[in-house]
């Protein structure tokens, strides 16, 4: 089965973040496959280059990009969502004239069209949502 | 193309997560993905009259709202139980669609190949 995430979670404020990812691992290792996952809104946040989470918590950003390599498959982020909250590529940092890309390998910016295309390619879309 | 249901379930400006719900809506619109909108919850708040958002920095949603016909977003509803329990007069919203009863509301969710919630 292909399966497509969205992941609106951010992993500071909800345990659903470690979900997805924890999800995703999951179809990582088994003989399902991944159709895309996309994050958007405070999911994003995971891609910051320069997190620092604390030595004895999971390092997430550091799994997805495991997961990404095992599959072969980019993390996507909604580059509105993305560009609100610092999240730059390299192109964007030098167009804006920014000091840094601060987007993390293994993760690129997308549009929604990227998401909704994987939502057609998949058998089955899972959100993992923001607190409420 | 697979049907799309989006339950917008939050607050108007307590998060992104109402304004998201509004640009995945229109962005599915404009991909000819068959898209229904359904405001659940918290979500109503977004429909009450005289929103100042654009004075919090922020877009005005009420704005948006009215504008989803011209983006194409055409079926949308509301979920009648959730005005009730926040003791809101569907004549004193802007009402985007119709309401619904709990009862037509799981129909709609058993029908959509895709439900995504904000």
């Amino acid at each position: 089965m292909r399966f497509a995430l969205l992941v609106q979670a951010d992993p500071a404020h909800s345990p659903s973040a470690i979900s997805a990812l924890r999800f995703a691992e999951a179809v990582a290792a088994s003989e399902h496959t991944l159709a895309g996952v996309f994050f958007q809104g405070d999911g994003v946040q995971v891609a910051q280059a320069f997190r620092r989470p604390p030595r004895d918590e999971s390092d997430l950003q550091a799994r997805w990009a495991k997961v990404s390599e095992h599959c072969t498959l980019p993390l996507q982020l909604c580059v509105a969502s993305a560009l609100r909250r610092g999240l730059v590529d390299g192109p964007e940092a030098e167009r804006a004239g920014l000091a840094a890309a601060t987007l993390a390998p293994s993760f690129e910016l997308a549009g929604l069209a990227t998401f909704l295309a994987q939502m057609q390619a998949a058998d089955r879309v899972l959100t993992f949502g923001a607190a409420s | 193309m697979k049907s799309l249901l989006i339950i917008s379930q939050s607050t108007p400006y307590g998060r992104s997560s109402a304004a998201e719900a509004l640009d995945t809506a229109m962005a599915a619109a404009a991909l000819d993905v068959p898209v229904t909108l359904l405001f659940d919850g918290d979500g109503v708040l977004q429909l009450l009259p005289e929103q100042a958002g654009t004075e919090l920095g922020v877009r005005n949603l009420s704005q948006v709202l009215e504008a989803l016909p011209a983006f194409e977003v055409e079926r949308c509803f509301v979920a009648a139980e959730a005005l009730a329990q926040r003791s809101l007069q569907p004549n004193t919203l802007a009402l985007p669609g119709p309401l619904l009863d709990a009862e037509a509301v799981a129909a709609l969710v058993r029908s959509a190949e895709v439900v995504l919630t904000y």
